[in-house]
């Protein structure tokens, strides 16, 4: 009886945030579900699993800013829904081996090398990357996530972020190295 | 939010104890002696429960009346609390019952070598009045701690 | 120039860019189990953030909103407060204190500092009329009983010696019968009348000072006063 009448008390500032947030983007999120799954269910089931994903490991979400977690949050439906689809297809994925190239490969992509490209370039270049290369990039260096929470939200292990992290950058510093020769008038 | 939760609980105690606080009229009715609860009496009076208890032993009284009442038999149990939530157990050896033919009685029992702990007196009185008609009430005294 | 930070809002700019192409398509009508499971999840979600709301937000200062609905809530809160206490009414006189409740009145016993402990004096009642004989009797330290009988008509007299302590209460049938406090000698008392046309039946309790004294009786006020005035100890 208390329980019920404290239900009939909460007033709006004290209304779930995570249900708000729901109840925002859910058109959203449903779409880039079936935009893999290509079934209403499937994405219905693939929105939920999503946020139950969130709901049962919260920390990520929380700590992060509200745009933020509108792109964590596209990330992790994204590949939820992905997952469902290889299950359903029985597609296994590899784990890869720990190469060490990939971790120890930590440099940043240097302040110097964006002097001579535009704005525009960059971003019509990281448009052309892989899907899943662009993921782990917006996480890891959008959202600054640490790789493990990274991992967490594409539901790969930390080998896979490290070396989709390693390809991107390369990706970037080999296009940016290519527009530099070109400047300089060298052949490609 | 933190205020209308305590005035919510709050509201919930009172309707709870205003509700607790309605009287019954059955045939069995119950009385603790540390409440002041008590259902009505067709037959007895003023029935009372009392326990004393002096150096581990327990002196038990039990005592009614009735208006029109032609037998009343009582009978006393020396209850000892158990540590779990309402239960309390008959202490072994303090059960005893007496009747008699008129309209008031009083019974007195005594219990040695009580250990620690609390105990209360439960006394049943079943009244019988001259057109028949029975009635039963059971009565507990107030609770006493041996240390 | 390009820093790392520009490099940055070029992937936020990017993600919503890739983002935006889901926001304008017809909207979904979620089905109900959907929406069900939902709300277990959103309460699971709250369940497991409490702990990083307490770290992170600051207590919240509570603060009372008088609307309608407060207000509403304020008054009937304190209306059925007023009826709770409402229930029990209390009276005090000389020598008890009573809680009135709707079919009986609880009688304790006040002043009872400095009485005895165990009954030293007994009591008893010089004036029992001469057709009654002892039907019983029972004693302990605490208490002394004896009740007559007239064996003809059944009619019987009880009278009963208390110590004084303040956890003993005697529940007196108000529902049925009449309470009225009266004075014996010095001394300060109650009167519970149960008589009906067909049977007297009434009971006097009384303090003494010392003791509680009780006689229970189904003669008629006046002869039971009588009775009460004339008790005296051995």
């Amino acid at each position: 009886m208390i329980s019920a009448a404290l239900a009939v008390l909460e007033n709006e500032e004290q209304r779930n945030e995570f249900a708000e947030f729901y109840e925002r983007y859910k058109a959203r999120f449903y779409n880039i579900a079936l935009k893999i799954l290509d079934n209403p269910e499937d994405a219905e089931d693939a929105v939920q699993e999503a946020f139950l994903e969130i709901a049962n490991k919260p920390d990520t979400f929380f700590s992060l800013s509200d745009k933020k977690r509108f792109h964590y949050f596209c990330a992790v439906i994204r590949n939820v829904a992905i997952d469902m689809l290889n299950k359903n297809k029985r597609i296994q994925t590899e784990e890869l081996s720990d190469d060490v190239i990939y971790r120890n490969n930590d440099n940043p992509l240097e302040n110097a090398l964006f002097d001579n490209i535009s704005h525009n370039e960059i971003l019509l270049f990281i448009e052309h990357l892989p899907d899943l290369q662009r993921e782990v990039l917006i996480l890891v260096c959008l959202l600054e996530l640490p790789i493990s929470k990274a991992s967490e939200a594409l539901r790969v292990s930390e080998n896979v972020v490290y070396q989709r992290l390693y390809l991107a950058k390369k990706a970037i510093r080999h296009f940016i190295d290519e527009r530099n020769e070109n400047d300089d008038g060298k052949c490609i | 939010m933190v205020l209308r939760k305590i005035m919510v609980i709050l509201f919930s105690t009172i309707v709870l104890c205003t509700s607790l606080m309605a009287t019954t009229s059955a045939e069995t009715m119950y009385l603790n002696a540390d409440e002041g609860i008590a259902p009505a009496y067709e037959i007895a009076s003023d029935p009372k429960s009392i326990i004393k208890i002096i150096d581990n032993c327990a002196y038990c009284t039990s005592e009614t009346r009735g208006a029109d009442a032609v037998s009343i038999n009582v009978e006393q149990t020396l209850e000892k609390y158990s540590g779990w939530f309402w239960i309390w157990n008959s202490v072994d050896g303090a059960h005893w019952i007496k009747s008699i033919n008129a309209n008031t009685i009083s019974v007195v029992n005594t219990k040695n070598g009580l250990s620690s702990g609390t105990y209360r007196l439960k006394s049943v009185f079943t009244l019988t009045n001259t057109k028949g008609k029975t009635e039963t009430i059971t009565i507990y005294s107030s609770e006493v701690k041996v240390s | 120039m390009m820093t790392e930070n520009v490099f940055k809002s070029i992937l936020e700019e990017y993600a919503e860019r890739e983002w935006a192409k889901y926001a304008d398509v017809p909207e979904h009508v979620f089905s109900r189990k959907h929406n069900r499971s939902m709300k277990r999840i959103f309460s699971l979600y709250e369940k497991n953030t409490r702990k990083f709301k307490n770290y992170y937000a600051p207590a919240p200062t509570p603060t009372i909103k008088f609307t309608r609905k407060n207000i509403m809530l304020i008054i009937l809160i304190a209306f059925l407060a007023v009826l709770a206490g409402c229930s029990a009414t209390y009276f005090i006189s000389q020598s008890f204190r009573g809680e009135v409740y709707s079919d009986n009145t609880e009688l304790f016993f006040i002043n009872t500092e400095n009485c005895p402990t165990t009954i030293e004096k007994k009591y008893y009642l010089p004036n029992i009329p001469e057709e009654y004989e002892v039907l019983d009797k029972t004693s302990s330290p605490f208490y002394e009983f004896i009740s007559y009988i007239d064996n003809k008509t059944g009619k019987t007299i009880s009278f009963s010696q208390y110590v004084k302590d303040e956890f003993t209460s005697f529940h007196l049938n108000t529902e049925k019968g009449k309470l009225v406090e009266l004075d014996k000698n010095e001394h300060n008392g109650i009167f519970l009348d149960l008589s009906s046309e067909v049977i007297n039946s009434n009971c006097f309790i009384w303090d003494n000072g010392d003791y509680i004294l009780e006689i229970g009786s189904n003669l008629s006020k006046e002869e039971l006063l009588n009775l009460a005035k004339s008790a005296e100890f051995y």
